[in-house]
């Protein structure tokens, strides 16, 4: 419900599993090759892609730079997505808030948010009103101001959200104790948001230092999907963005290698909040765009995925367990593997456990068996065409990927790959990332134990 | 026609170069009202360019006709409506959805029982058939429904930690107690709910003649009919259901009603009389929540986020039930801040409903609450799902043509009016959950 930073992305652990763009069955009156992405560059450095989708008179329009939270300094933590909010503030020429009366006065809705790995800026409008949208949304690419008048208030709504999200909510201080076990040395281990201690030093100077490191066209990527083609998009976007200079000393990104973990560690949080206990297991995976993606994708399938997955068949229809979920989270770096359960009352957790290990280590001895190898492609498959239903959820499905080093060649190969996996490359990727590998148990419990 | 409404609405930027063209289509989405052979009728829009079928169902009565001490009923009878069907046990019924890669999925709230299905168009005459199994030949099998006990359990007690929750059943426990819309599942009521109980529910709110379909995607009205009969023949045709009364909100406290919960944050929230969806007012109303707390630039989100930094979010909107119809917001901030925030929004309250809006805010309300129409059109699943809301709004076909004309004609002499006449803080009834520091 409430907009800017809505999507702090690092939660959101179990989703984004599916395929992409490979789109079966053409459709009549826009032929399939009228849903083909298409893409230029302009003269300063800033790629765009266009997602055509011609069935109502609407664009979904997304910014995205190539920098997110795990880009900070120590001590500097929650910058990235400070300044996000920050982003909605005055201009050279436009008063604070101008931006989002502006988009509203016209029918549109815009949002941010921010990642470990990106961050984006998006609206949705009536097609006419694109490109007077565009140029605000040029002109913030490099004319914020940042006055204290400003920055003072927004700090202290970005503590409000930090509670609201972390500190009113026991799984979310959990899953902060999660990442900070599986990323030692490396930025993942850092709340999106940032730590409560860090926000409240962060300046207005700060915010400044990080829009001029980070912010300008050779650091951002444009994603416009709906109705709109490449012809139309180019001229305008080289007229609007094309005449913002590059800044030419932005920041390169430069993390350290994710590190295999030298050791299993188990985490724990009670609260009486808490009104259902659960159990995660999470081991390291893979980044976008690797080539054991579509395998691992199969597997949490077939491990986790849905009513006929082997954890919740055997777990939830068994009465051990009320829910149970698998995932391959996958970060422009190596991201988090894993699987977790909700026990059903008066089953104790290292019962449910033992039976979920249980689950995995036959399934990583065996492999998938010909349905479900056949099942879970289909059901990944099939994302992809529901997935072109929605043109938001496009644009954010392209920008994920392109802001993490793929080419669109790269995103649309996804589905033909899925579909491509054998049984046994299912059993080899499973063996490799979860077999004998340290993990992060992590337990959350309604009071302490 | 939309697309006219929406050119013609907002100050035109000026803008001497690049521009686009409005779209050439001139409608948002193109209905046909069908009726099959066996008298079933359905709003239909035919969208073959992606190849997928959106159906959403909805029936009229819901929770509040759950039978007396089995709060939860509607819930459990929702969960199992996928859980089996046929000879398809859960399992089989599960795989098969799969399978077929359709989604069907159903829900019962206060007034309504409500199912959806999509489908991929390759295998929609095996996703029509699953849903004719589901309504016509349920299994309602012990396993199943253990389980959808054992979770809705687990759910009510999360619930009890939960401040939106906690809020909801506070305000309604406060301002109608005893009335149906107040009552809510325990951990006994569900424990009695039995098959025969789901069963009979079921047949009590699933029958044809109080049924609303919606079709949105790739098939025609002629391939549609026989599908329609297909899904639908078999349900009951009529069943009786008595008249709800309608709930009588008691006068509001003073002071807010206060749940205590250990947590940094406190949860306010807060609930004055609303506009009924069929009052000529509602779409004034409408406008005038746009002001007060529709968005980020409204005044509670100017004055309580942008202003003084106390909240990440404040918003305001309707709670209409068929029988309760409200004016309701929330808001979180620090547990030291509940207090402040509380005076802060009656004040506004108090100012919007004495000053009323500048015309300028009416003309940006309209701009938005008229220009923004579009969005809710650009994907088939959604759709199917806003035409089932006109529908279930009593709204003609052509309510998406003429919904933006309604908003146009509202005057500042009638927001002004409506203003006036709803917006008295002393008729909110605040509750707050969480630790607030009181004076």
């Amino acid at each position: 419900m409430f907009s800017r930073a809505k999507a702090l992305l690092a939660q959101a652990m179990a989703g984004l599993l599916g395929a992409s763009l490979l789109w079966a069955g053409a459709a009549s009156a826009q032929s399939a090759d009228d849903w083909a992405p298409e893409t230029f560059t302009l003269s300063n450095g800033m790629r765009a892609v266009v997602l055509p989708d011609h069935r109502a008179p609407v664009v979904t329009h997304m910014i995205w730079y190539r920098v997110g939270s795990a880009d900070e300094t120590p001590g500097k933590s929650g910058i990235a997505h400070f300044l996000e909010h920050l982003m909605f503030k005055a201009t050279k020429t436009r008063a604070a808030g101008e931006y989002s009366r502006t988009i509203a006065r016209n029918g549109g809705q815009d949002n941010a948010g921010t990642s470990f790995d990106f961050t984006n800026y998006h609206f949705r409008i009536a097609r006419d009103r694109l490109p007077e949208m565009m140029r605000m949304e040029a002109d913030r690419m490099v004319n914020l101001q940042l006055s204290d008048e400003d920055v003072n208030p927004e700090r202290n709504v970005v503590l409000e959200e930090r509670r609201q999200r972390v500190g009113g909510n026991p799984a979310a201080v959990l899953d902060e104790m999660i990442w900070a076990s599986l990323y030692p040395g490396h930025p993942y281990a850092i709340p999106v948001i940032g730590y409560e201690r860090d926000i409240a030093s962060l300046s207005r100077k700060d915010a400044a230092d990080w829009y001029r490191q980070w912010y300008g066209p050779e650091n951002a990527i444009l994603v416009v999907a709906g109705d709109v083609t490449a012809a139309e998009l180019e001229p305008l976007a080289n007229e609007i963005f094309g005449g913002v200079s590059p800044r030419g000393d932005l920041k390169a990104r430069s993390w350290p290698v994710v590190k295999p973990l030298r050791a299993s560690v188990e985490v724990r949080h009670s609260d009486p909040k808490v009104g259902q206990a659960e159990w995660k297991r999470n081991w390291l995976g893979v980044p976008l765009g690797h080539p054991d993606s579509a395998a691992l994708q199969v597997g949490v399938q077939v491990l986790g995925g849905g009513r006929t997955s082997r954890l919740y068949r055997e777990l939830v229809e068994g009465g051990q367990a009320v829910a149970v979920s698998a995932w391959s989270y996958e970060l422009e770096a190596a991201g988090p593997l894993g699987i977790s359960v909700q026990p059903a009352q008066n089953v104790p957790m290292d019962v449910v456990r033992q039976t979920a290990m249980t689950i995995v280590q036959t399934f990583v001895a065996e492999g998938p068996t010909q349905d479900e190898l056949v099942r879970a492609k289909k059901i990944l498959g099939a994302g992809s065409i529901y997935r072109r239903d929605n043109q938001a959820e496009l644009a954010n499905w392209y920008g994920t990927h392109l802001t993490a080093g793929l080419t669109v060649e790269q995103i649309e190969s996804q589905e033909a790959r899925i579909e491509a996996v054998t049984a046994a490359e299912v059993r080899a990727a499973m063996a490799r990332y979860l077999a004998g590998k340290h993990h992060v148990d992590a337990v959350l419990l309604p009071e302490a134990q | 026609m939309i697309r006219a409404l929406a050119v013609g609405m907002a100050a035109a930027l000026a803008c001497a170069c690049q521009t686009l063209a409005p779209a050439s289509r001139n409608t948002l989405a193109e209905v046909q009202i069908v009726t099959s052979p066996g008298g079933v009728t359905a709003w239909l829009v035919s969208e073959p360019h992606v190849p997928i079928i959106a159906v959403e169902m909805a029936w009229r009565g819901g929770s509040a006709y759950e039978p007396e001490g089995k709060d939860g009923a509607g819930w459990v009878l929702a969960y199992m409506m996928n859980e089996g069907a046929g000879d398809l046990d859960t399992t089989a019924y599960g795989a098969r959805m799969q399978d077929l890669n359709m989604e069907f999925a159903c829900g019962v709230y206060a007034d309504w029982a409500t199912c959806s299905m999509s489908t991929l168009k390759e295998s929609s005459t095996e996703s029509f058939d699953m849903v004719r199994m589901a309504l016509a030949e349920p299994r309602f099998d012990a396993e199943p429904l253990d389980r959808a006990r054992r979770e809705l359990t687990v759910s009510l007690r999360q619930g009890e930690t939960n401040p939106r929750a906690l809020a909801s059943r506070l305000l309604n426990e406060t301002l109608i107690p005893g009335h149906p819309y107040s009552r809510h599942a325990t951990a006994e009521t569900v424990e009695r709910i039995s098959r025969a109980d789901i069963r009979d529910l079921m047949r009590k709110l699933m029958t044809k003649d109080r049924l609303l379909v919606v079709v949105v995607g790739d098939i025609t009205a002629d391939e549609l009919r026989p599908k329609l009969d297909l899904m639908f023949a078999d349900l009951p045709a009529a069943a009786p259901l008595a008249p709800l009364p309608d709930a009588v909100a008691r006068p509001a406290p003073a002071e807010p009603v206060v749940k205590v919960l250990p947590q940094p944050q406190t949860l306010v929230s807060f609930s004055g009389p609303g506009v009924r969806r069929e009052d000529p007012d509602f779409y004034a109303a409408y406008l005038l929540n746009q002001i007060l707390g529709g968005g980020l630039s409204s005044r509670l989100s100017e004055d309580l986020r942008e202003k003084r930094g106390l909240t990440y979010g404040i918003a305001t909107g309707f709670s209409l039930q068929s029988h309760f119809a409200r004016w309701t917001g929330s808001t979180s901030t620090q547990n030291d801040k509940a207090d402040k925030a509380v005076a802060l929004i009656r004040e506004n309250i108090e100012r919007l409903g004495r000053e009323g809006p500048t015309q300028r805010e009416l003309d940006d309300a309209k701009a938005y609450v008229t220009g923004a129409f579009p969005l809710a059109f650009d994907s088939n699943a959604k759709i199917a799902r806003n035409l089932l809301g006109f529908r279930q709004d009593d709204l003609p076909a052509d309510y998406v043509e003429n919904r933006n004309s309604f908003y146009e004609a509202v005057t500042l002499g009638d927001v002004q009016r409506v203003a006036a006449a709803y917006l008295n803080p002393e008729a909110f009834t605040f509750v707050m959950v969480g630790e607030p520091a009181r004076d």
